[in-house]
This record gives C-alpha cells, sequence and structure tokens, in this order.
C-alpha cells in the first residue's frame, strides 16, 4: 500500500524501503531489532543510523493504519453485530436446549466420542437443520462436509432428508443439493483443501457449515508432536478465519482414547494443542439406558458440553432412531 | 552552592515515600469476585502492573476476564475504582450474553448499596474490539494509548488470549521479538495510565532433560516479564505464583 508510506516523513520511508517492508502488516510484524541492526543497511547509504525512537514512530504510523477503534459492549447486541453470533439449532429440542440454542458460528466447535457413539449421524442431522430457513433454528446456507475416514453416508442422509422434508412440508427444501462433500485421507491434503479449495466454494455457494469428520484419525498417526502442533494450528488458523469471514460454524470430529493412568474415564484425543485451539467442546457417550421406539430396543446416547464459553456444563439425553436424532419421549425424561 | 536537598526537590526525585505509596495502593485495586484470591493479592488486581491467567480450556479464564471488565466499574460508594475496561479478543471467547447474565447478577448483587449501577451502563463502559491474527493484535496494543486520551477513565484492559495469536505465527524467533515489544509497549502505557493489564494465557508441555512438563506456553523470558500469575485448574481451585511448584492454592 503506497498509501501508508506517502504520509510518513523521508528519513522513515527511507528506513522501511532499505528493508523492503511496505504494507503496514509488514512493519509491524518484522521485529524491532531488524530495523536496527546495522549489519543490514550499509553505514554509507544515504540512510542515517536508524534509531529506536523512528522505529516506534513507523510501528505506530503503522499500528494507526491498522487499528480499528474498539466498540462498546452494548452495541454488539444490535441486529448488525449480533449476526457474529447466530446459532444452528440440532433439530432436537433437548439438545438445543442444552448448548444454548446450537452451535455457536464462531470458533471451532469439537465433538468427540467413542466409535459408533453417534457422532455422524448427529453431524448429518446438523447438516440437514443448518439449511432450514432463519425462523426455523437454521441460517438458510449450505454445507462443506469433508470425511477423511469412511465414506460419506449418502443414503443414510436420504433418510433423514426425507424425514425432514416431511416434517416441513411447506418449505421448499433442496437438501441433498446443498451438501457439498469430499474426501480426503491424508493430512496434506486435506490442508491443501482447506486453504486452498474451500475459499473459493465459499465464495460461491452460500455455506452455514463446514465439518471435518474426522479430525482425531487423520491426526492420530503423527509421531512427530511439533509438526503435529503446527499442522493443527495452520488448519485451525485457516478454518476459524472462514468461521469470522463466512459467518459459518465449524465443527470438528475427534476420538477418545482410554487414560493411561487405568481410570474408567477416555479423554479425548489429540493433547492439549487441540484442546486450546476449540472454543467448545461437547462429547457424546453411551449411556446404559435402553427405550423401545417401534418394536426396536435402542441405546440412550448423552451429550455433554465439556467447556464452553457461553454455558454451564450441562447433559442432554437423546436417541437416534430412522428419523434423525431425537429426544427422549416426555414420559421417560428424568424431570 | 545550593544543598543536596534543594538540588533533588528540583530534579523531581525521590518524592514518593513507601507511606505515599502503600495509601494509593490500596484504594486502587480491582476485585476479582473471589475473596481467597482477593484476600491473597491484598485487595485484587493491582492497577499498573501485568496480571496473567494461566490454565486450560474450560477453567474459568474467560469468565474471570469478563468478571473484572464489570468489576472495575463498581462504583467509588461502594469502595470500587468506577472505571471502564478495553476487552481485546483474539479467541473469539467473548459472548455479549454472558456479559449480559454476569452484568445482571453484579447489579443484583450492589443493589441495596448503589442503585444506579445499572446493567445497561455497565455494558456501554465495555469497550470490545476483535483481533483475529498476530498482525491485528500488535497495531490494537501498539495504538491502544490513543483510544485511552479518548476514553481517559479505562482503568483494566484485558487481551483473550495473548498465547492464541502469538502461537499461530510460524517462526519462533518472530514470536519470541513481537511478544516483546508488545510487553514494552504495555508497559510504556502503565508508566503513563494507571491501568491495569490482564492476559491470558495456556498450557503447554515442554521437553525439560528427557522428560515433558506442563508449564505456561510463551517461555520463561516473558515470565519474568509479568507481574502476577494466577493459575486455573479443572477442579475450580486458583493458585498464586510464577512456577506450578512454588504456588499458593487460594482457599476460600
Amino acid at each position: 500500500m503506497t498509501n501508508f508510506l506517502e504520509q510518513l516523513p523521508k528519513r522513515i520511508r527511507d528506513i522501511a524501503e532499505s528493508l523492503n517492508v511496505l504494507t503496514p502488516e509488514e512493519v509491524l510484524t518484522t521485529p524491532r531489532v531488524k530495523f536496527l541492526d546495522t549489519r543490514v543497511t550499509s553505514v554509507y547509504t544515504l540512510v542515517r543510523k536508524c534509531t529506536p525512537d523512528d522505529v516506534r514512530v513507523l510501528k505506530d504510523a503503522a499500528a494507526k493504519w491498522l487499528a480499528e477503534t474498539p466498540l462498546t459492549a452494548d452495541s454488539l447486541f444490535k441486529p448488525l453485530a449480533n449476526v457474529r453470533w447466530s446459532r444452528v439449532s440440532f433439530g432436537c429440542p433437548a439438545l438445543d436446549r442444552c448448548t444454548g440454542g446450537g452451535v455457536v458460528t464462531r470458533g471451532i466447535t469439537e465433538i468427540c466420542g467413542a466409535a459408533g457413539v453417534g457422532k455422524t449421524q448427529l453431524l448429518l442431522q446438523l447438516a440437514l437443520c443448518v439449511q432450514l430457513p432463519l425462523q426455523l433454528g437454521g441460517l438458510g446456507k449450505g454445507v462443506a462436509y469433508i470425511c477423511t475416514e469412511d465414506v460419506f453416508p449418502a443414503r443414510r442422509l436420504r433418510e433423514m432428508s426425507n424425514a425432514m422434508e416431511a416434517r416441513y412440508p411447506q418449505e421448499s427444501l433442496n437438501l441433498m443439493g446443498n451438501v457439498f462433500v469430499e474426501h480426503q485421507r491424508e493430512i496434506d491434503t486435506l490442508i491443501n483443501c482447506v486453504v486452498n479449495h474451500l475459499p473459493r466454494l465459499l465464495r460461491q455457494h452460500s455455506i452455514g457449515l463446514i465439518v471435518i469428520d474426522s479430525v482425531g484419525a487423520i491426526f492420530r498417526l503423527f509421531t512427530d508432536y511439533l509438526e503435529r502442533a503446527r499442522l493443527m494450528r495452520r488448519l485451525a488458523n485457516a478454518l476459524i478465519s472462514y468461521a469470522d469471514k463466512y459467518n459459518c460454524a465449524v465443527v470438528c470430529v475427534n476420538q477418545v482414547s482410554s487414560k493411561c493412568n487405568g481410570s474408567s474415564d477416555d479423554a479425548p484425543c489429540l493433547g492439549l494443542q487441540w484442546s486450546h485451539l476449540g472454543r467448545t467442546r461437547m462429547c457424546i457417550t453411551r449411556v446404559p439406558k435402553q427405550h423401545m421406539v417401534q418394536d426396536q430396543l435402542l441405546t440412550v446416547r448423552k451429550l455433554e458440553i465439556l467447556y464452553s464459553p457461553e454455558t454451564p456444563n450441562d447433559f442432554a439425553e437423546f436417541l437416534i432412531t430412522a428419523q434423525g436424532v431425537v429426544e427422549l419421549p416426555a414420559k421417560v425424561r428424568r424431570l | 552552592m545550593e544543598n543536596a536537598s534543594s538540588s533533588s526537590n528540583k530534579l523531581n526525585l525521590f518524592n514518593n515515600s513507601c507511606l505515599d505509596i502503600l495509601q494509593r495502593d490500596s484504594q486502587s485495586r480491582i476485585a476479582t469476585g473471589h475473596k481467597g484470591l482477593d484476600r491473597h493479592l491484598g485487595g485484587g488486581i493491582a492497577l499498573r502492573q501485568i496480571t496473567e491467567l494461566v490454565g486450560n480450556s474450560g477453567t474459568g479464564k474467560t469468565k474471570m476476564c469478563l468478571q473484572l471488565c464489570l468489576n472495575v466499574q463498581i462504583p467509588k460508594s461502594a469502595g470500587g475504582l468506577e472505571g471502564a475496561a478495553l476487552f481485546i479478543d483474539t479467541r473469539r471467547d467473548f459472548h455479549p450474553d454472558r456479559l449480559q447474565e454476569l452484568a445482571y447478577d453484579l447489579e443484583r448483587q450492589y443493589k441495596h448499596k448503589s442503585p444506579d449501577f445499572q446493567a445497561s451502563k455497565m455494558l456501554q463502559n465495555i469497550h470490545y474490539v476483535s483481533c483475529p491474527d498476530a498482525v491485528q493484535l500488535m497495531a490494537t496494543v501498539l495504538s491502544s494509548h490513543r483510544h485511552l486520551m479518548a476514553h481517559p477513565n479505562i482503568k483494566v484492559i484485558v487481551i483473550d488470549s495473548l498465547a492464541f495469536s502469538l502461537r499461530m505465527l510460524e517462526d519462533g524467533a518472530q514470536r519470541f521479538e513481537l511478544l516483546l515489544e508488545l510487553l514494552q509497549s504495555m508497559r510504556r502505557l502503565q508508566r503513563e495510565h494507571p491501568v491495569a493489564w490482564v492476559v491470558t494465557n495456556v498450557l503447554t508441555h515442554r521437553c525439560i532433560g528427557r522428560q515433558f512438563h506442563v508449564v505456561p506456553a510463551l517461555g520463561d523470558l516473558y515470565s519474568n516479564l509479568i507481574n502476577e500469575r494466577i493459575w486455573f485448574s479443572r477442579s475450580g481451585h486458583c493458585s498464586l505464583g510464577k512456577l506450578w511448584k512454588t504456588s499458593r492454592l487460594v482457599k476460600d
């Protein structure tokens, strides 16, 4: 941005140009020592030796150029700003109650659970619900679904979308056509897909939900923890920036592994690094209770919020039927 | 020939005695709302100091940050500072509904002492900036003095969380340098305005010798540059101290 440099006094502009630092972003991220280092800029050039005050003026100017003015907290409740905190409903009243309305469109929401406990089912339901219009709890937008281990369960989605269309016959929904599926089994291709190809999809279609099923499988095989941390951060950075820019919800699926110290609970995989990158963490487990629905004995599942910035650590029980994820019937639920 | 005392008066050095500082200090603390912590800290978070909140996800750091933003506004008649707050959000953990709930709680708590301590006015005094990456964070912190001129009653600035943006930078050396620059500009601001900086940090593994230890992120030199460190654990306890080994558990 040549405008930024032009408004500075000539001396400071020379200092910046001699290091080939031209944009305000580069000015702020170049450490101060680089400007003061006399090994880099020759003493015989026209630039007089750079002093710390000069660097401070330069950085101040860059900061002023880039900084945005703070808003007051109560202006965040007004309609234009509070769209940043919208939610995608789960389609099941119990789960919505427990999570405060559904999945937030900020940051990464992590759903962890053992194998076969119903994570993919819940995600399919979410993928259908996000396409519902705003007044029914969705966002009216499509889904980008990235599978890393199994094949995408298209037939199951068809079954669930038929049930949802039967529930809301007045809306003309094209539920299957708005779910964009991608299979990526390696970490490099996954990061390439998320960083390079996903923005193109986000620009062309309006996407309200990005799902990565599952992150646990793809990162578990790493032995070099530093490299794994770096890649996790890069992936999370890209996802969070899309959530900010396009106001969509991001859900990543994680697995659990049993703790080494012999206790019976399972801990989510991927360690501390991943837990810092996620904003909300929910855990699905099986409850040793069963319930009869139309001649089938189904096991009750429990969704528990492990941490979330806006809701207390609540839990809710649900069932997975042919129609999708439903809550327990009223007479069975403990009040 | 002037004698020594008059020349030192002209230079304006050594004018404050320890008693002055003690008296000034006891009136300028931000209550945290946690009784044991307030007792240990001598009233609360001190102004002109950098306090760090360390802990893993879900332990209550963001809640404490929001609570501090509200507690700084307690009116002077109830023993507070009656100031404003600036919240710098890098993790997008801020949620206005949660802030509103905490504001209503605080209003209820102080209803009998100062009836016009309203939740809506509290929300107007909290300024919010969202910094999605390290560049924005640097820009905001370096130009915070400008914002303080416009709103001189800001008494606490919260960065939630410092570790998140900086760790996204790939280059370790650059990360370190930028962290030092940030701390330097924070200190410069504190010299001019009576402001408390509250920073949030996370725990990470570090390989010391052959073993992995769980330590706060951002390094050892950074640990020397902050003033107070409060640990939050999963069980809901707080501990005070720079190193986990030498920290004292705070009991209610």
